[in-house]
């Protein structure tokens, strides 16, 4: 089963430029396929651990970080059964001036990042996160 | 305002606001909503069917439909909403959009805090880039009708009896503070109590909107006697004039701690409802949201509320915060800022990517709302 077939089904989207998919499980944050070209295959292991963390309040106050860059938590139903998503929105500043969407799918034993175009919605970047956080749930990963 | 009425057997409704001026037997009056969200589905539905045969006058299958909803909407609300719009409406595409976010886009913001002071609720809702961050949403029950209620005690103190233009046949003029003179229309029909203490909610919240002023500084006996009076006539023919009370009343909204039948609650002000909501958000964005207070609601529209309100931020917000109050001057635009933010979006370009088409309905059912609407 190659991983990276269900990185390039993600980021067929028009939508979807980036994305990657890590392990969750403790020990095991390591990434496991992650789109060419993109920068989300440096998102470290420190960072998937304040992502799935079970105490959420401090999310919202402080935000997240991926791969360094600053985030802001919109939407958070990361640990939320039939849900499992998490939408967020990068900070901006001069370095990169464009705040992109990104949504957060948490499986079992992974989780999938995929990161929207320039002027996404976050609304386009969510469903095919959703659609395969669901599957690998179905297929107990 | 779409309001209605409906009698108790056979549910026939009377919507729109002239059909709810007619007094008439045994019509309840309604609203389909509860605390924002809806409720009552059939009602909600009879407007929908009134709306478009009498107002749109065209094929519900024809139009896209943009539809605003609470920020605090639930789940299965919205999916039951879908489901009502493709199923039963046949709508070819449909979004549905939070009044926040709509509020903040007619006042050409996408980044805010939104303080909607209404009839119900006193809420603050931070909006960052056109997305609500509902963890920062602090609500407070001191509106518009906390306002109606603490004039419905002055009167009773009073003795004024508010009667409702419908009862009245004729008046005469009288002394100021003499009792009124007034006949009673004959063969009114025996309305029910709920649509009767509308029509005279009416005429109490006509006296909230032309004689309460909001003080500029926390409420002061001394000052608050100085000032100069309003006159004020009722329906019925009673005037007077109207002084400390003025000032007394709406200070309730900002300063809950000396009214009476609250004592024991911890409600918060308008000030603190703001600070709160802000506080609760990401660190970096509260400069954003200082930057761009949006003051919308009709309770807002009181006179000298968003001057004692940016007075009350200015001073407790963090220092060296550059704080801005946007405020619409109209009335109209403060009532209805969501339609017209609605009206913004739905024209942008960038926007038709976001709308969810009855195929896409038809492939991932009604949970491709909580999806696509964030």
């Amino acid at each position: 089963m190659s991983w990276d077939s269900y990185i390039t089904s993600l980021t067929k989207s028009e939508w979807v430029d980036d994305a990657v998919i890590l392990g969750c499980t403790p020990g095991q944050e390591s990434v496991w396929a992650s789109a060419p070209g993109g920068w989300l295959n440096q998102v470290t292991a420190a960072e998937v651990k304040a992502i799935i963390a079970s105490d959420r309040s401090t999310l919202f106050a402080n935000g997240v970080t991926l791969a360094g860059r600053k985030c802001t938590v919109l939407r958070d139903a990361l640990n939320v059964d039939g849900q499992n998503t998490m939408d967020i929105k990068m900070k901006t500043s001069e370095k990169e001036p464009d705040p992109f969407s990104f949504t957060i799918g948490r499986s079992h034993k992974a989780i999938i990042i995929a990161k929207g175009v320039k002027d996404a919605h976050g609304g386009k970047v969510n469903p095919p996160v959703f659609d395969m956080t669901a599957y690998l749930r179905k297929s107990n990963m | 305002m779409g309001a209605e009425q409906e009698i108790n057997s056979g549910r026939s409704y009377y919507i729109d606001t002239t059909a709810l001026h007619v007094p008439r037997a045994g019509v309840e009056l309604i609203s389909p909503l509860k605390n924002g969200m809806i409720e009552d589905w059939n009602a909600f539905q009879a407007i929908i069917d009134h709306i478009y045969s009498k107002h749109i006058k065209s094929e519900p299958s024809l139009h896209p439909v943009l539809m605003s909803e609470a920020p605090w909407n639930s789940r299965a609300k919205r999916e039951k909403l879908t489901e009502l719009i493709f199923e039963h409406y046949n709508i070819p595409a449909f979004f549905l959009c939070k009044t926040a976010v709509l509020t903040a886009f007619a006042n050409g913001r996408a980044t805010g805090l939104v303080l909607d002071s209404g009839a119900t609720h006193t809420t603050a809702i931070p909006v960052h880039d056109g997305y609500v961050l509902q963890q920062g949403i602090v609500k407070s029950p001191l509106a518009g009708d906390f306002i109606t209620m603490q004039c419905r005690e002055l009167f009773q103190e009073m003795n004024i009896d508010t009667v409702p233009p419908y009862m009245i046949a004729s008046k005469e003029p009288v002394r100021e503070g003499a009792p009124p003179l007034w006949t009673k229309k004959d063969k009114l029909p025996p309305v029910t109590k709920s649509w009767h203490t509308y029509m005279c909610n009416e005429v109490i919240q006509d006296f909230q909107a032309s004689v309460l002023q909001v003080s500029d500084s926390p409420y002061d006996e001394q000052v608050a006697a100085q000032m100069p009076t309003v006159h004020y006539e009722m329906p019925s023919g009673y005037s007077t004039d109207y002084g400390a009370e003025r000032l007394r009343i709406p200070e309730g909204l900002f300063d809950p701690s000396n009214v009476k039948g609250l004592s024991g609650n911890t409600m918060l002000g308008v000030g603190h409802v703001v600070t709160t909501s802000i506080g609760m958000c990401d660190i970096d964005i509260r400069p954003g949201l200082y930057g761009s207070v949006i003051v919308t609601g009709g309770n807002t529209l009181l006179q000298g509320f968003t001057e004692r309100l940016n007075r009350e931020l200015s001073q407790k917000a963090p220092p060296s915060m550059r704080l801005k109050l946007i405020a619409c001057n109209s009335s109209i635009e403060r009532r209805f800022s969501s339609w017209i933010g609605g009206s913004i979006l739905a024209s942008l370009g960038t926007f038709q990517q976001m709308w969810i088409s009855k195929q896409e309905y038809d492939e991932g059912g009604k949970q491709s709302v909580e999806r696509k609407c964030p």
